[in-house]
């Protein structure tokens, strides 16, 4: 069988996030997912996902489970990781829906990096102009920590992305499931940011509502990457399952659905090439991460 | 890659420039394009050699054969992939999925699983559920083996996969099933017993631990003249069902290696014990080309995402995804239900009723024909503007539905709605959200608006 193996040109550089003690690596393949017998597959992440304040968009079941913590993000996340085990923290800032001063936000952030002892992901709202506004004072207060920062749009990733680069920080690009949009943002982004500090975010949908759309966007983005060779799509991919697979009709009717979801379409995407997926709950990160490594 | 006409015609009579026109066309070079495109067989023309008629064969053959399981509308049909990757073109033929049972099975175990095959899905206008059931011997003995067929079959047209290490129960089994096309299980110990015994027809899986070992046994399969042939190369794990499924598809596809060149089996019954991981290297299946995928029981909540993935997974990328367009009712939609229009792409579907049936209040949702582009799109090429969005309001008589005049337009297209106001004389436009999230929070605050209205 020696004969069908491939060896490919492309290959995506190891990404570290964290600070020294606390540090993970990902990414790092030569070769498609799980493809173990031909090269070196990439290492992946488990996220569970947190937000800096009382998660109102959540379904009640998971609200109930995370009763405990989810008034304090710091021992949310705390309980994540040591607790349910979580391999990096996906902090998203909700607090910016009430328009809190970004300084207050930024500070809120930081307490939580200090607070585990894995990287840490924050995640805006995907409005431009709220995120330009936040991010970058996040950057600076957590000057150094090495988080990864995002979402970074077409239209302002020259605000969010200087100030990263700035303080050290990795980013999150956003596009709308296109590989063409991935490209030119990766491009844009290339020209003053290190294309290996970029996780690219090609958006997500659950199993039953789009899932063949994100799995072929993120398989044709990491083929670009390893098979043809594309150093402009030489970058990690996140998976945002957490959300797209709890906001579906099934997870809100019954939470035992809502984990069936999140971990079918986590499984689909990381067969289609995601580094890092977020997860909202533990039981389906056991039941993912039992797989996987 | 189909074999071209110009190929094709360098092995006709003469290197093709015969041109007797017996075979009903006017030339050679006319043959060899409609054996093509499969539009006639190769019996048609009386001047062909024994060897040229197999060298065309061979050529004409798809690298990975088509094999049927099972028979009449509950059939399985696997195999004849053209692509690695499904954006390349699409996948073909979803998988079949199978539960399995053994003849040493409690009788309510049996009559539990039996009443799962009967379980359907309904979606995108088609109706999918579990093909299969998977057999197994762990008595020993050939009679009691023999009973489960029978009764099996007396009670379900689901397709049978038989599986048995002992000779005699295999074919005492496949004789009394053989109208109904069986898949029939060999290993390299027992198929000497049992292949000259099967018709020519039959299909055979060669079950195997390693791609080595399978490629060998089906080599042997083919020389004993059997074609349809389905592989089990074993897979235990997720890295190994990735790596099996791979270096079979692009054995087949890329190298032409003809033992590898059938459709695959994948027994996640056997690779694992727990239900939640059998249930997730299944989903894996689906993803990486399995053509049969064997459990060992599954939940009302498996059953239905595992047959959503696989929809999923085998959705054409070259044709949108449309719902009927008509208008839809939800949460006991009345004379008072809000009214939502939108485009009839199954996503925007889904997601917009999703999140309606989340809201638990009544509406009726229109969904205009657009042929299957999203809002957007749809708005941009014409085909979601003010007067189709009026025609589909009055060819449905929404005026008759309720008692308010009020219609609600997609977030994205709030430009519409002047047009639209001038379109329908009478009715208020409103604009709801862009993200079908918003819409709970958008129908609660439309109802509460209405109530102190009124
Ligand atoms: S019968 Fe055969 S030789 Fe004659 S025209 Fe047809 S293909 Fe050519």
């Amino acid at each position: 069988m020696g004969k069908f193996l491939e060896k490919y040109p492309g290959e995506i550089k190891e990404l570290r996030l964290g600070t020294e003690g606390k540090q993970a690596v990902l990414g790092g393949q030569n070769t498609l997912p799980f493809h173990f017998f031909e090269g070196r597959p990439g290492k992946l992440k488990l996220a569970l996902e947190v937000t800096d304040s009382e998660p109102s968009d959540w379904t009640p079941a998971l609200q109930e489970f995370y009763a405990d913590v989810k008034s304090s993000p710091v021992e949310w996340a705390r309980k994540c990781v040591d607790v349910f085990g979580a391999e990096m923290i996906f902090l998203s800032l909700n607090s910016m829906e009430k328009d809190l001063p970004a300084a207050e936000i930024a500070a809120g952030v930081k307490r939580v990096a200090e607070a585990v002892r894995v990287p840490l992901a924050v995640f805006g709202l995907g409005e431009k102009e709220k995120d330009a506004a936040v991010l970058p004072v996040v950057a600076s207060v957590c000057s150094g920590m090495n988080l990864l920062l995002g979402p970074v749009l077409k239209d302002n990733c020259q605000e969010i992305a200087a100030a990263a680069l700035e303080h050290g920080h990795a980013v999150i690009a956003q596009i709308p499931m296109d590989i063409n949009l991935a490209k030119d943002l990766n491009i844009r982004l290339g020209k003053f940011f290190p294309l290996d500090r970029v996780v690219i975010d090609p958006l997500t949908c659950a199993v039953g509502y789009g899932l063949e759309y994100a799995f072929s966007t993120m398989e044709r983005i990491r083929l670009s990457a390893v098979v043809h060779d594309d150093k402009t799509l030489q970058s990690p991919l996140i998976a945002r399952v957490g959300k797209e697979a709890w906001k579906t009709k099934e997870a809100v009717q019954d939470a035992g659905k809502g984990v069936l979801w999140e971990t079918a379409t986590a499984f689909t995407l990381l067969l289609a090439g995601a580094d890092i997926v977020t997860l909202r709950h533990p039981e389906s990160l056991q039941r993912v991460r039992a797989l996987v490594h | 890659m189909p074999a071209k006409a110009s190929d094709i015609q360098k092995l006709l009579p003469e290197s093709g420039k015969k041109n007797c026109k017996e075979c009903g066309l006017a030339t050679c070079f006319a043959f060899a394009m409609k054996v093509a495109n499969a539009g006639i067989s190769l019996e048609k023309c009386t001047y062909l050699s024994a060897e040229s008629k197999a060298q065309l064969e061979d050529m004409l053959r798809p690298p990975i054969s088509l094999v049927t399981i099972g028979q009449g509308a509950r059939a399985v049909v696997i195999g004849d992939e053209e692509v690695m990757f499904r954006h390349q073109k699409t996948f073909l033929r979803p998988p079949g999925l199978a539960l399995q049972m053994a003849d040493t099975d409690s009788e309510e175990a049996v009559a539990a699983k039996l009443a799962k095959l009967a379980w359907q899905m309904e979606r995108l206008e088609k109706v999918s559920r579990f093909d299969l059931v998977a057999l197994k011997c762990s008595s020993g003995d050939s009679k009691r083996y023999a009973a489960l067929v029978q009764r099996v079959m007396a009670e379900t047209d689901a397709g049978l996969i038989l599986l048995a290490d002992n000779a005699d129960c295999l074919l005492l089994a496949y004789e009394a099933s053989k109208a109904r096309n069986p898949l029939v299980c060999v290993t390299a110990d027992n198929y000497l017993q049992v292949a000259s015994r099967l018709d020519k027809s039959a299909a055979v899986c060669a079950r195997a631990a390693g791609l080595e070992a399978a490629a060998d046994l089906a080599g042997k399969l083919l020389e004993l003249g059997l074609e349809n042939l389905v592989l089990d190369p074993g897979s235990a794990s997720l890295a190994d069902l990735v790596r099996d499924q791979t270096m079979i598809r692009r054995a087949a596809l890329q190298h032409k290696f003809r033992p590898l060149g059938f459709p695959t089996i994948f027994f996640a019954a056997a690779a694992a014990s727990d239900p939640d991981r059998q249930l997730l290297l299944a989903v894996a299946g689906i993803a990486k080309y399995a053509g049969i995928i064997v459990l060992d029981d599954v939940s009302p909540e498996a059953f239905q995402v595992l047959l959503m993935a696989r929809q999923d997974i085998y959705t054409d990328p070259r044709v949108a995804p449309t719902v009927e367009s008509k208008v839809y009712s939800f949460n006991e939609a009345d004379q008072s239900a809000a009214v939502l229009v939108t485009t009839n792409f199954a996503l925007t579907y889904y997601a917009v009723a999703g999140e309606t049936e989340n809201s638990k209040l009544p509406v009726y949702l229109l969904c205009q024909d657009t042929g299957g582009l999203c809002v957007l799109a749809a708005w941009s090429t014409g085909k979601f503007v003010p007067e189709t969005i009026a025609e589909m309001v009055k060819k449905q008589a929404v005026a008759d539905k309720v008692t308010h005049k009020q219609l609600v337009l997609p977030g994205y297209v709030a430009r519409l709605k002047g047009e639209l106001e001038d379109e329908l004389p009478g009715w208020e436009i409103l604009v709801g959200p862009r993200e079908a999230a918003d819409l709970p929070k958008f129908l609660q605050e439309l109802k509460k608006r209405r109530d102190s209205a009124a």
